[in-house]
């Protein structure tokens, strides 16, 4: 099969609207052995809580690093009544999130969005929305490494035995050796977590600030890493726990500043450089939750209420 | 024997009309249900499977059942028709040995879960998945659910399934990772009791 004259699917516009879809693709484009063989995947990853399933990975018209584990998964999981919505580092409107969100626009004619709150699937690298989400949604994370263990241990047949003997000494051995050199643990992001108890898992690189959220959250979380072909899941309203010690429990970042734009002192910011001279502010880095709170009336110090003209406000 | 053959079959009826989206819809169906275990799920699609399948277990291996998993199904459901049916729709294996199955269609709950394969400890997943035909699913009962998917606990009522049977599946439990998935399916009806779900007896009916 030629593929080279095929128009690529993210050079098509994108709508925020259901469209057609277009001729020539498969729906949701992978083909169906391809979804039957990820969704039975999906179903073992559900019925064993941050247990990583390998599935036999598909070329997606992405490279690696673009969320082909990932939107594998939206692939497989996603139909017609779906809403999408994609974001990258919390935001929608970045080149990653608007070409992920085109794909599906276009081989699944799919609606997309941009609001949290419209949304039925959720595709996300690096962030968990501010907005709780809820029973009717399912948040797809895009995973580059899945294996929390591998920086201790890079064989993957002695992690796969110790995620079978549930012998994860060595990782708590590494994490206090953190502790006794820097006085914490130093891990900002991808800090791993034990599921329901059990399986210590990847909860791949978003900030530890987005950890407690994952617990006994009630949407569905399926997690998909292309490159190294694994699925797994956390289901609804089970116990993530973020590796700690009594002695140094688990806290998340905090910053002394709110965001600039809307007030938030509860929501992850961004530092954002604003003039040559090292002039900075802090800002939402979850661009919907940000725009919401604007809209709702809130402004930031350096904000203008929603609605009134921006220009030459911007540097 | 080939396609064409299958196809003037008396016996053979057809399967999805519309495969791609019936398959994500029955594949959504029952991911909620593993997900959310002691929710009932009703699959809305018309197909006219084989006389002893149920709606949804004939619609979850049409969605979900190929050559890569050999399915078993209990002497008393593996009529010729079943059988061609399933071979022909999901192109997939019968198998008679149930240990070989990673999909089962069953009568009832059996006796005992070692028949089938639980999977091993670095490869739980190969663990099978049972769908298992009962008269009644419904929420709501004797049966008390807790565990990952589940916001405190859940009830639901499988009137036909023994005590004993949730005894053994209990004592069974303490091998997790490995361990056997399940779907009690009635009609277009489908309830999710996957490994990890704990399940437990009042003592009487409320
Ligand atoms: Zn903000």
């Amino acid at each position: 099969m030629s593929t080279n004259q095929r128009p690529q699917p993210w050079q098509a516009p994108e709508h925020d609207q259901p469209v057609a879809q277009v001729e020539g693709y498969n729906f949701a484009y992978l083909d169906e052995q391809t979804k039957r063989m990820i969704r039975r995947a999906i179903l073992k990853g559900v019925a064993i809580p941050g247990y990583q399933v390998p599935f036999g990975s598909r070329e997606m018209p992405l490279p690696y690093g673009w969320g082909t584990g990932g939107m594998q998964v939206t692939a497989a999981v996603i139909g017609r009544d779906d809403t999408l919505k994609v974001i990258d580092q919390g935001a929608d409107d970045t080149t990653n999130a608007v070409n992920i969100r085109r794909f599906f626009a276009k081989t699944a004619g799919v609606a997309t969005t941009e609001k949290t709150a419209e949304a039925t699937v959720i595709q996300t690298r690096h962030r968990i929305p501010e907005k709780p989400l809820t029973e009717e949604q399912i948040l797809v994370y895009q995973v580059p490494i899945p294996e929390p263990l591998r920086w201790v241990e890079p064989r993957e047949t002695e992690t796969r035995k110790m995620h079978a003997l549930e012998e994860y000494g060595v990782m708590h051995v590494s994490l206090y050796e953190s502790i006794a050199r820097f006085g914490r643990i130093t891990t900002s992001y991808n800090y791993p977590v034990q599921v329901n108890g059990r399986y210590i898992m990847a909860p791949s690189p978003i900030p530890k600030f987005d950890n407690p959220k994952m617990h006994q959250m009630a949407a569905l979380q399926l997690f998909g890493a292309g490159r190294e072909k694994r699925i797994y899941a956390v289901p609804p309203y089970t116990d993530v726990k973020s590796l700690d010690f009594e002695d140094h429990p688990f806290t998340i970042q905090s910053w002394d500043d709110t965001c600039a734009l809307c007030g938030a002192d509860d929501s992850y910011l961004d530092e954002v450089i604003t003039d040559d001279a090292g002039g900075k502010m802090y800002v939402c880095s979850d661009s919907d939750y940000c725009a919401e709170r604007r809209e709702a009336g809130h402004v930031g110090h350096q904000g203008v209420p929603a609605g009134t003209d921006t220009k030459g406000e911007a540097q | 024997m080939s396609a064409d053959n299958l196809a003037r079959t008396p016996h053979l009826t057809p399967g999805f009309t519309d495969s791609v989206t019936e398959s994500q819809t029955v594949f959504r169906h029952l991911l909620e249900a593993m997900a959310r275990p002691g929710t009932v799920q009703t699959v809305d699609i018309d197909i006219e499977g084989p006389d002893t399948l149920d709606r949804a277990a004939t619609a979850i291996a049409l969605a979900l059942v190929d050559f890569e998993t050999p399915l078993y199904l209990a002497p008393a459901l593996a009529t010729d028709a079943a059988e061609t049916y399933l071979k022909f729709h999901c192109g997939t294996r019968i198998t008679r040995d149930s240990m070989e199955a990673a999909f089962a269609i069953l009568d009832k709950a059996p006796e005992t879960l070692s028949g089938f394969n639980s999977g091993t400890d670095e490869y739980p997943e190969t663990g099978a998945t049972l769908l298992i035909q009962v008269d009644t699913v419904k929420a709501g009962g004797p049966l008390i659910l807790s565990g990952p998917g589940i916001k405190d606990t859940t009830n639901i009522d499988l009137p036909e399934v023994p005590s004993a049977f949730w005894t053994a599946r209990t004592a069974q439990q303490r091998y997790f990772p490995r361990g056997i998935d399940l779907v009690f399916v009635s009609g277009g009806s489908m309830v999710a009791i996957p490994r990890t779900t704990n399940v437990s007896l009042t003592a009487g009916k409320e």
